[in-house]
């Protein structure tokens, strides 16, 4: 048997603060999360679209062993998976102005192609930097903004990822909701 | 905004939602005062908040394209490839000849079908692949639907195969290049291209008239036979390999057996139809579009949408025209028609049946009938046809057998070994070492079967029955040209192999006549009068021959001690590490100098001369300990190669004098934790993977430190913690581990294959603290933490290779000796005072940790005794007596050296057993005696007699 790399484990040792398994396992999530993704578009699912938060199940489902894994884990697990899911989706965001922008050739990028409904490119972007704003002066609003946003997290499961009580995650939700609004300009156009 | 402003901004805004809304904005302006700015920055968090919407509830928002089109990182690129089968590999009735393809989908195998004499194409799908039993059920059916296509110009799809857990299509084996090899060499000839066009059309009628669409057509997977026939392939595997792509493994249709890799499954979509490419449902008019992108390639020698990327590819396919101007001006007008008609991107408005192709290709094709029509161009006739593509499909075969030939040749193998195996024994228990007799058929064992005492038993060639001799716990060493058996009295295992007091008895059975004790080996030479010896005298493994003269001291230990043939060399297992069965194969030459031949063997175990003494055969895993064992040979100048290997570990025993009949047994090793843990009344099978290895129990007996070293860890020691109540085990990180601290935050583990770096892992969070070796040149694997857990005790060897026990700060430091040369610890009493040393001469001694009064001989011990563990007030000692696989512990007094009888600890299957306890290390018991924690190695397998194998 081609021996797996042990997500679980990986997992379990960033949970205790192994900052070195968290690097093993980021490209390994991010491998994961193309791989399904690529495997989708040449299915045969007419119209499929996956959110992005349910491939982070999925590949969750595949990479980590369910009968060796608490819910402590579980929730660590969909906090890497956030982190990887807001590059992946930045990095497009970009390319995918980037080519809008073009030069000069028209391009169909491969999620038009796909029928699949792009991205608003910009509010990612503006998400992200948003984000890193935020991040700069509350680092826990931004990390629970992405677990939520990215990962797809229930306000227990990012309440867990971010060792706080459920109530104080859910306060801090609401928080960088508002805050958030009110930076990227949307709280007053409903 | 800087924090402490922010922070009092949220903490304000906080307050503020709790209330009701109508109360907020007065809280608001009551709590800011006069801080105008704080109160409109939480008024506009406020608005925002009930406004209820924000852009984050249109998120998440992405879909699967976008991930996938993520700009590549190194580590997504990469597919997990399998090992792949070797010759002679059996799933079901077919046995493997050669792989001729790989990708990630799985490996194409040329196979032998033993039933029908034929030789069939296996499909194999990748090993990681697990499926359930609906998918199983549905890619057998798939594959039945499929095999009932039966046309010429179809590669037939004979059925599916299941074994061993590995599936596998049987498919019709074409030999032929295809007709991506033939584009390769440019654009063909219009008559040639309408020919195998013609063919192609008439496969897919065949299969659309049965309504299955073949999905994946693309020119790799058209074949031309010698002949000039059509074999399209995979026909609808695209839809039985999706069955499977619900497995989790990436099982992409669109990938050619040739090509490995993600980058090969993204580089083909340059015959998929738009409706392909956009996912939508598909008809059989996805294949006209294929099989015209594959004529269009045919007549211009290039694809019709080939993009630079995959996404460039896409865009092609679902925006651009194909550049017509490329067909060669030749190409008749009603061609060109044909082919616009096939590719238009609307699959409505696309020609509806590919029968509609044939026909116009079959008038095309007819000269005669209606020359006129095809505006110009000159065809030849059909018999031309058939021989100028001969020729083509005959150069690019020659071409490609060449390739394939010299690929063959330098893998070094260009002889498919097809040896034949006679099952010699067939029950449970445990073999314990097999040799030929001189005439090369009598096959002579010793084995534990279940239920019986171990004996050695005698398989003549007349006989199918082995017949035991009645030597009881004895196991064979070897077989004099006479007949006489040097054989180990009661025997004990040291990783399957006899340790013994070596003694002569005749092959007919009778009294043996004992020779030395404490033998780990032997052999006789070619003539029958000598012997050469693996003893283990004073701490140190030595190969001696004669009986008594010293040949080599090995620093570690060494196994499977054979004389050549000729009796000019000794060939051994070189395993460098005390209890490590990795390591080299080495001989002694003539001159009495060690010569390494093959190095860097995770396991090694079994080694026999070939026949005419060239080569050394030998059977090893270079990955992992557990997993396969191969076997392999050496020649005495270190050129390598791989003889034979099939799943599960392989030994070699013994190889006939004339090279015909190679004797091996073919099993499993396993290594399992059994544990009490603390207030438990029940023992807990805890073992991991396929090589649990106790290092240490906490003193309270709830926490395991373990080790994981074979297959399941690729052959690299990984340390965990596992509680005892059978919690799950956490990887604490590479290395063999030592110790647990007493409050289980730390695990002492050497971390590299030589023994030199001592590492702190912690249990818990942390970074992994590197210790400082000093003098030290190599760790002995043993290591104690002081009571107050300030210092550590370890045992090293220095570059003098003064063997002792130092003691290091471990906050920093180098290690200190604190022992003579000589004494290396075992055990720390509890109370920090007490040393349990072992000397050079492997007597026990008592240390006194301060040095203050001289080390006192333990007393009342016996040889054999392996020290265990001291009792919590430090007067006894917890001691494993001396027996064979069994682990019966007593507690000896150290001060009267009175000893009584404690436990006997039982693993699960003694029958199989092939090791318990021999490493004091992964017998653990804690100082009260109310928890403990072992390993024990078990090996199941049978005794075969090969024949054939070169």
């Amino acid at each position: 048997m081609a021996s797996r790399p042990d997500v679980t484990a990986l997992l379990t040792e960033w949970g205790r603060g192994n900052t070195n398994a968290l690097n093993e396992l980021l490209p390994l999530v991010y491998a994961e999360l193309r791989r399904i993704a690529t495997r989708r578009l040449r299915g045969e699912r007419p119209g499929h679209t996956l959110q992005a938060t349910a491939l982070v199940h999925e590949v969750y489902l595949r990479l980590i062993d369910q009968r060796n894994v608490d819910w402590r884990s579980r929730a660590h697990f969909f906090g890497v998976a956030a982190q990887v899911m807001r590059r992946i989706l930045v990095d497009h965001a970009r390319s995918h102005n980037a080519s809008k922008r073009g030069d000069g050739l028209p391009r169909v990028s491969i999620d038009e192609a796909m029928e699949v409904p792009a991205p608003d490119g910009i509010a990612v972007l503006a998400l992200d930097r948003a984000l890193d704003r935020l991040a700069g002066m509350d680092e826990d609003l931004a990390r629970i903004v992405e677990l939520r946003a990215f990962g797809g997290l229930t306000i227990e499961e990012a309440a867990c990822v971010l060792d706080v009580s459920p109530s104080t995650a859910k306060r801090e939700w609401r928080t960088a909701k508002a805050w958030l609004g009110r930076e990227l300009g949307l709280d007053s156009h409903p | 905004m800087t924090d402490q402003r922010w922070q009092r901004t949220k903490a304000l805004f906080q307050a503020a939602v709790e209330r009701p809304p109508s109360e907020r904005a007065a809280f608001v302006a009551a709590a800011a005062g006069d801080d105008h700015e704080l109160r409109r920055e939480v008024e506009a968090l406020l608005a925002s908040d009930a406004a209820g919407r924000s852009v984050l509830d249109c998120l998440p928002l992405a879909g699967a394209a976008a991930i996938a089109a993520a700009s590549s990182d190194p580590a997504g690129d990469e597919t997990p490839l399998q090992t792949a089968l070797k010759p002679g590999y059996r799933i079901g009735p077919y046995e493997v000849v050669t792989l001729i393809g790989a990708g990630a989908m799985g490996q194409v195998y040329r196979a032998r079908d033993t039933r029908l004499n034929r030789d069939v194409a296996l499909k194999v799908l990748p090993e990681v692949v697990e499926l359930d039993s609906d998918q199983m059920a549905r890619l057998k059916r798939e594959a039945q639907m499929l095999a009932a296509l039966n046309h010429p110009n179809i590669a037939a799809i004979y059925g599916f195969e299941e074994s061993h857990g590995r599936h596998a299509l049987v498919l019709e084996l074409v030999d032929g290049p295809t007709i991506a090899d033939l584009v390769a060499r440019g654009p063909m000839a219009l008559a040639d291209a309408v020919g195998l066009a013609r063919q192609i059309a008439d496969a897919l009628e065949a299969a659309h008239d049965k309504g299955i669409i073949h999905r994946d057509l693309k020119p790799a997977n058209i074949k031309v036979t010698g002949t000039g026939v059509v074999k399209v392939l995979d026909f609808g595997l695209a839809k039985v390999w999706d069955g499977a792509a619900e497995a989790p493994f990436p099982a992409s249709p669109t990938l050619t057996a040739t090509a490995l890799g993600e980058r090969a499954i993204l580089g083909t979509p340059a015959y998929m139809s738009p409706e392909q490419a956009r996912g939508r449902p598909l008809d059989k008019r996805t294949d006209i579009w294929s099989f015209a992108c594959v004529l269009f390639e045919m007549l211009t020698g290039r694809t019709a949408f080939g993009g630079e990327t995959i996404s460039d590819t896409i865009a092609r396919v679902l925006e651009r025209e194909v550049d017509w101007d490329a067909l060669p001006a030749s190409c008749p007008p009603r061609l060109r028609d044909l082919l616009r008609r096939c590719l238009r991107k609307e699959s409505n408005r696309r020609l509806r049946d590919i029968g509609d192709a044939r026909l116009e290709l079959d008038e095309m094709g007819a000269p005669a009938a209606k020359g006129g029509d095809v505006g110009g161009a000159t065809l030849t006739n059909q018999a031309i046809v058939r021989s100028r593509l001969f020729q083509l499909v005959a150069a690019v075969a020659v071409v490609s057998l060449a390739m394939a030939a010299v690929a063959l040749m330098s893998r070094g193998d260009a002889q498919v070994a097809q040896p034949t195996f006679r099952q010699l024994t067939f029950r449970h228990g445990s073999l314990r070492g097999a040799r030929l007799a001189r005439d090369g058929l009598t096959t002579v064992y010793s084995a534990a079967w279940i239920g019986m005492p171990q004996d050695v038993y005698v398989i003549r060639p007349e006989s199918v029955q082995s017949g035991a001799i009645g030597v009881l716990q004895a196991g064979i060493f070897s077989v004099s040209p006479k007949g006489d058996l040097a054989v180990a009295l009661g025997c004990r295992l040291n990783w399957g192999e006899c340790i013994g007091t070596l003694a002569q008895v005749p092959i007919t059975g009778g009294v043996p006549r004992e020779l030395v004790k404490d033998v780990h080996g032997a052999d006789w030479s070619p003539d029958g009068q000598s012997l050469v010896v693996v003893s283990f005298a004073g701490g140190r493994y030595r190969l001696e021959h004669p009986i008594g003269k010293v040949l080599y001291e090995p620093s570690g230990w060494i196994t499977y001690a054979r004389m050549a043939p000729k009796g000019e060399r000794i060939a051994f297992l070189d395993h460098p590490r005390l209890g490590d069965i990795g390591g080299a194969v080495a001989i002694l030459d003539p001159g009495g100098k060690k010569v390494t031949l093959s190095s860097g063997w995770k396991a090694l175990q079994g080694l026999a001369w070939s026949g005419t003494g060239n080569e050394i055969w030998f059977t090893g895993s270079r990955t992992g300990k557990g997993g396969s064992s191969a076997l392999h040979a050496v020649t005495l100048d270190g050129r390598e190669r791989l003889v034979f290997s099939s799943p599960g570990t392989l030994k070699l025993h013994d190889i006939s004098s004339d090279g015909q009949h190679v004797l091996l047994t073919r099993g499993t090793t396993r290594g399992g934790v059994i544990s009490l843990g603390s207030g438990s009344a029940k023992e807990r099978e805890l073992s991991w993977l396929d090589y649990s290895t106790v290092a240490d129990l906490s003193a309270d007996g709830k926490m395991l430190l373990f080790y994981e070293w074979g297959e399941g860890v690729a052959g690299k020691p990984t340390v965990f913690i596992r509680g005892t109540d059978g919690s799950d085990a956490i990887r604490l990180g590479e290395g063999r581990p030592l110790a647990l601290s007493r409050d289980r935050q730390w695990a002492l583990a050497v971390q590299d294959d030589a023994s030199t770096q001592l590492v702190l892992l912690p249990t818990r969070t942390g970074d992994v603290r590197p210790l400082p070796r000093g003098p030290i040149a190599e760790y002995l694997d043993w290591a104690a933490w002081s009571p107050d857990l300030r210092r550590i005790y370890v045992a090293g060897r220095d570059a003098s290779d003064s063997r002792r026990t130092y003691v290091q700060d471990v906050e920093g430091g180098d290690p200190r000796p604190i022992t003579r040369d000589g004494f290396v610890g075992l055990l720390l009493s509890p109370d920090g005072q007490t040393l349990a040393t072992v000397d050079r001469y492997g007597e026990y001694y008592l240390y006194p940790v301060d040095g203050k009064s001289d080390p006192r001989p333990l007393p009342g011990y016996v040889d054999g005794d392996v020290l265990l563990q001291w009792s919590a007030d430090a007067r006894f000692l917890f001691i494993r007596e001396a027996g064979n696989l069994m682990l019966r512990i007593y507690r000896l007094d150290v001060s009267s050296g009175a000893r009584e009888f404690w436990k006997e600890l039982v693993p699960p299957d003694p029958t199989v057993l092939v090791d318990i306890g021999s490493d004091p290390g992964q017998v653990r018991i804690t100082p009260d005696g109310k928890s403990y924690a072992f390993t024990y190695w078990t090996f199941e397998g049978e005794l075969y007699v090969a024949q054939g194998m070169k």
